[in-house]
């Protein structure tokens, strides 16, 4: 596949969880239908990171998921490299695994703290290729320098790493099969700050280097900001604005987007001018219409009946609003 | 010197392990006037948390060994005995704590929990503590305080939790507050509320604050002071303004240099190499001389101290003096 064409397209693709238990529940509440995915679309193209950016409960690690079939989606479509790989069986999935990897935001727990690098650096050659041994070893190093890391890390286990280090070996096996697409759930929320920017810059390295495509999902704007090359903005299941990065961060048009960006960049005056009120709303049941609607400053009629869909304002740049910013 | 509240002169802080003996805190010294925010900055290890848990005398002992001054309303907190410490800890000095949900009993309401501090320190009655809690509920912030105060902490979200914890904290009217990472378990939206909170409360309440953190711009936002830890010692101390203005330190440019920069956009960013080293075993001379990219040969013998380089603006570091 040639750069520049979409390797992943996700088309409507929703998670919906049913809550209700028992038969009393379900007579005095109704059914409570947890809606964490919503109708989500986007597509990236190859060698191209999309950032997928929203605070906790946003969806966005369950996106992550659905992706790479972790979870079954409720509905939708996940079209990677021509195929919906929702229409495969368990096993043609396996095949498909790898050329689409996941890399954890937790470097303490994503890696088994029984086995040697070796062996969890090596286990997807192992599944995948039956391969062992002397070959194996081979593109285990091949994989650990490519991370900065070395073949005298091979035999040590996870605990005797740092953070920054055990991420590199999680990115390291995500790389072992030579994958197109990496999915990155908050891959450096959980590193101090210096160390995240060198694992930013490997990220970018790699990109460079093997001609990787990112998901790459994270709360934080200013990593977002960095690294990403289109970004979408998550809000309880939906995505509510979507453009370039260059766009986004110089004119959103979400009052959402606007929200977070001067909360984190913003001067005080600007983050009172646009800051929403209140807490995130409860994804369980969602009320009527736009689901920011108890929290918006720019709230009008429309936002309370009807629930805006994603739409193209200006070239590439869609929002989800009817009061957009411009 | 009517105007210091909080005098740290020299404090170290030493935990006796099995391995070895681990200095967290080696010789830190700062002050923090009536009314003025502090914030330490740093990253994970730095010995930020403990120093914070130093002030309180709330590290284990007799694990932790803990000397140097720590001077509040002109008495050394050092000398107290555990009863007088228990009597300042909520009512002069109250601290708040990175995770709501560890620090919040989860099996308690959030009545059983202000009034506790409120009833512990000023002997006021079931009723009267009641009134002070939805007062201190109202403060902070929290909607419909009278119906929420027999909620449990699960039946809040993140943000309310902590706003709870600060209620909890601010219940007795302290004259210094101390913030371990309050936000860092908070969304962006959540984080810049509390914090415009906390500012509004310190100006009404007249209250010090110190604030330890990761975030540089978080101080930028909060403190008037700053000091940057980094292996157990602070390496650079100054006003928030001055240390943007002006970093001295490799390592505060380092770290500056570490955040994408949203003005000039670069690539690839400009990382600090390596990693922090290990208490147990630091290098000889400066501990940060293996990582800087300006290290002279007398950084690896000779350990450097914190000196005033311009007024106000300390540092520690070979390159400087």
């Amino acid at each position: 596949m040639e750069s520049g064409q979409d390797l992943l397209t996700v088309g409507g693709i929703g998670k919906y969880f049913n809550l209700t238990q028992g038969i009393f529940s379900r007579m005095l509440n109704g059914e409570r239908i947890l809606k964490a995915v919503d109708r989500i679309s986007f597509r990236i193209n190859k060698g191209r990171t999309l950032g997928l950016v929203g605070e906790s409960g946003c969806g966005k690690s369950t996106v992550a998921r659905l992706i790479t079939r972790l979870i079954k989606p409720t509905f939708g479509n996940v079209i990677f490299k021509d195929v919906d790989l929702l229409g495969l069986t368990e096993k043609e999935m396996l095949s498909m695994r790898k050329h689409i990897q996941m890399i954890f935001q937790d470097p303490y727990s994503s890696l088994n703290p029984r086995k040697v690098i070796e062996k969890i650096v090596g286990l997807p050659l192992e599944i995948h290729f039956q391969m062992r041994g002397k070959d194996r070893r081979q593109r285990v190093i091949e994989v650990l320098q490519l991370v900065g890391m070395g073949a005298d890390h091979m035999d040590r286990y996870p605990h005797e790493f740092s953070g920054g280090q055990r991420q590199r070996l999680a990115i390291a096996r995500s790389l072992t099969l030579n994958p197109d697409l990496i999915v990155c759930d908050e891959p450096v929320s959980a590193l101090d700050v210096s160390i995240q920017a060198q694992i930013l810059n490997l990220f970018r390295k790699l990109q460079d280097e093997l001609g990787l495509t990112y998901l790459f999902i994270s709360h934080d704007l200013g990593v977002v900001e960095h690294i990403s090359n289109e970004v979408a903005v998550m809000y309880a299941g939906r995505i509510v604005e979507y453009s370039s990065t260059a766009e986004i961060f110089s004119s959103a048009l979400h009052p959402y987007t606007q929200s977070l960006i001067s909360a984190r960049f913003g001067d005080r005056n600007e983050r009172q001018r646009y800051s929403m009120k209140g807490e995130i709303v409860s994804p369980i049941n969602p009320p009527k219409g736009c689901r920011l609607q108890r929290r918006c400053p720019f709230r009008s009629e429309q936002c309370i009946d009807n629930e805006p869909e994603l739409r193209e304002i200006s070239g590439g740049h869609f929002v989800a609003c009817f009061n957009p910013l411009v | 010197m009517d105007d210091i509240l909080l005098t740290v002169d020299n404090l170290v802080t030493e935990f006796s392990l099995k391995k070895g003996v681990l200095r967290a805190v080696d010789g830190i010294s700062f002050d923090v006037k009536k009314a003025e925010t502090f914030g330490i900055v740093g990253e994970s290890g730095s010995g930020k948390s403990v120093t914070a848990l130093s002030i309180l005398r709330l590290n284990p002992s007799p694990l932790a060994r803990t000397t140097g001054k720590i001077l509040f309303e002109g008495e050394d907190l050092l000398q107290k005995t555990e009863a007088e410490m228990r009597d300042i800890r909520g009512r002069k000095i109250s601290m708040i704590f990175q995770e709501p949900m560890t620090s919040l009993n989860p099996a308690l309401t959030v009545e059983r929990q202000i009034c506790e501090t409120i009833r512990l320190h000023q002997r006021l009655g079931k009723k009267e503590a009641q009134e002070k809690a939805i007062e201190m509920l109202s403060l902070v912030g929290i909607p419909s305080p009278r119906e929420r105060l027999m909620s449990y902490p699960h039946e809040f979200s993140g943000g309310m939790r902590q706003r709870v914890m600060i209620a909890i904290a601010l219940s007795c009217n302290p004259s210094l507050l101390l913030a371990d990472e309050p936000t860092t378990a908070l969304d962006v939206s959540t984080q810049s509320q509390f914090l415009d909170l906390l500012s509004e409360l310190i100006d009404r309440l007249k209250m010090s604050l110190v604030y330890i953190t990761h975030d540089l711009y978080v101080t930028s936002q909060i403190c008037k002071n700053v000091g940057v830890m980094y292996a157990s010692n602070f390496i650079e101390r100054s006003s928030t303004s001055e240390l943007f203005r002006n970093p001295l330190h490799p390592y505060t440019q380092g770290l500056m240099k570490s955040i994408p920069n949203r003005k000039n956009k670069k690539k690839f960013l400009d990382p600090i190499k390596g990693v922090v080293c290990s208490l147990l075993a630091p290098p000889t001379g400066c501990k940060f001389h293996p990582r800087c990219p300006s290290a002279i040969e007398k950084c690896s013998q000779v350990a450097p101290r914190l000196v005033e380089i311009e007024p106000g603006h300390h540092v520690s570091c070979h390159l400087f003096h």
